[in-house]
């Protein structure tokens, strides 16, 4: 029994090119190859991302939590400090929105006499707003 | 109790563990056994063409499974493993393919030997690999091994899983036919 020419030596060339690549050393191979910058950076940015991420939510939930850390106290409106301390703001608001037949008869009902309160001679005048309707 | 390795493969096992040497150390392998492990496929499939490829999957099935290789035994005698259960598998897939039985595989084996182009112009030579080729495919192996590679009994044993003592009466019995057929054929 004989081979062809060569065939021995060959055949170690022939099988090296037809071996596929080994998986444990192509593992080897890539956590032993250099990192690019962006390979080195990369968990930084991402780190430096999710911690950003989780003061907006913080900051966000905070003023959720405050109503937005804008103070909404009447005292500090300057509107309404400015409406409260005019006495003819009051009235105007009651005599544009409250109805006076509506007052007379919660009076009626609590047993309150309109000429209890207002002296005789005042009474047409001041109640003219109230019975306008 | 493990079996103490020679010290050439105790260097190659080593470094075929080693991921950044592995490849390099499974070429020392295919150079140092590519040649024993042919003429052992050869011996049983009898043509070129298919011992070349038998010697090709051999090898990649041992790079592939290179991982697994523990090293409890020779390199020689995983390769020999893997390199005879390729053969034994080819030569079944033959005579499905050829729809013939395994008694006239020994017809169509003296067949391949006749019209082998590979042939070195030895008459004894051709008619002692007829004789082999006549043998069952057990009893094939086992003179192969042991009349041509010079194995010794123990490492057969490993390789084929068959005690001592019957690989002993197999070569016994192998020997006799082959006798047998000489004397029928003078």
């Amino acid at each position: 029994m004989t081979v062809p020419d060569g065939y021995f030596a060959d055949f170690e060339k022939r099988m090296e090119a037809m071996l596929p690549p080994n998986e444990a050393a192509e593992i080897v191979r890539k956590i032993e190859a250099p990192k690019t910058l962006w390979g080195k950076i990369r968990p930084f940015v991402y780190m430096a991302a999710m911690f950003a991420g989780v003061w907006c939510m913080v900051k966000m939930f905070a003023m959720l939590g405050t109503g937005g850390g804008i103070d909404l106290s009447i005292d500090n409106n300057e509107v309404l400090s400015n409406a409260l301390s005019d006495e003819t703001f009051i009235y105007e608001y009651l005599r544009d929105d409250v109805s006076g037949r509506e007052v007379l008869e919660e009076m009626y009902l609590d047993s309150i006499s309109v000429d209890d309160m207002i002296p005789a001679d005042s009474l047409d005048e001041s109640l003219d707003w109230m019975t306008e309707e | 109790m493990a079996k103490e390795l020679p010290r050439e493969d105790t260097d190659l096992i080593e470094r075929l563990r080693q991921p950044a040497t592995c490849r390099e150390a499974f070429n020392d392998v295919m150079r140092r056994y590519s040649e024993p492990l042919y003429w052992q496929i050869r011996r049983m499939v009898e043509s070129h063409d298919d011992a070349n490829d038998i010697l090709q999957n051999t090898f990649l099935k041992a790079w592939q499974s290179v991982d697994g290789f523990r090293g409890d035994a020779k390199l020689s005698t995983w390769l020999y493993k893997i390199a005879l259960n390729e053969s034994i598998t080819f030569l079944a897939k033959e005579r499905k393919r050829l729809s013939i039985s395994i008694d006239d595989e020994e017809s169509h084996l003296v067949n391949l030997i006749e019209s082998d182009e590979y042939v070195d112009g030895d008459d004894l030579a051709l008619k002692l690999r007829k004789a082999v080729a006549s043998l069952p495919e057990k009893q094939r192996l086992v003179f192969n091994m042991k009349y041509y590679d010079e194995m010794k009994y123990e490492q057969m044993s490993e390789i084929l899983g068959t005690s001592v003592g019957a690989l002993k009466a197999s070569y016994h019995i192998a020997v006799k036919k082959i006798e047998q057929y000489f004397a029928e054929t003078d």
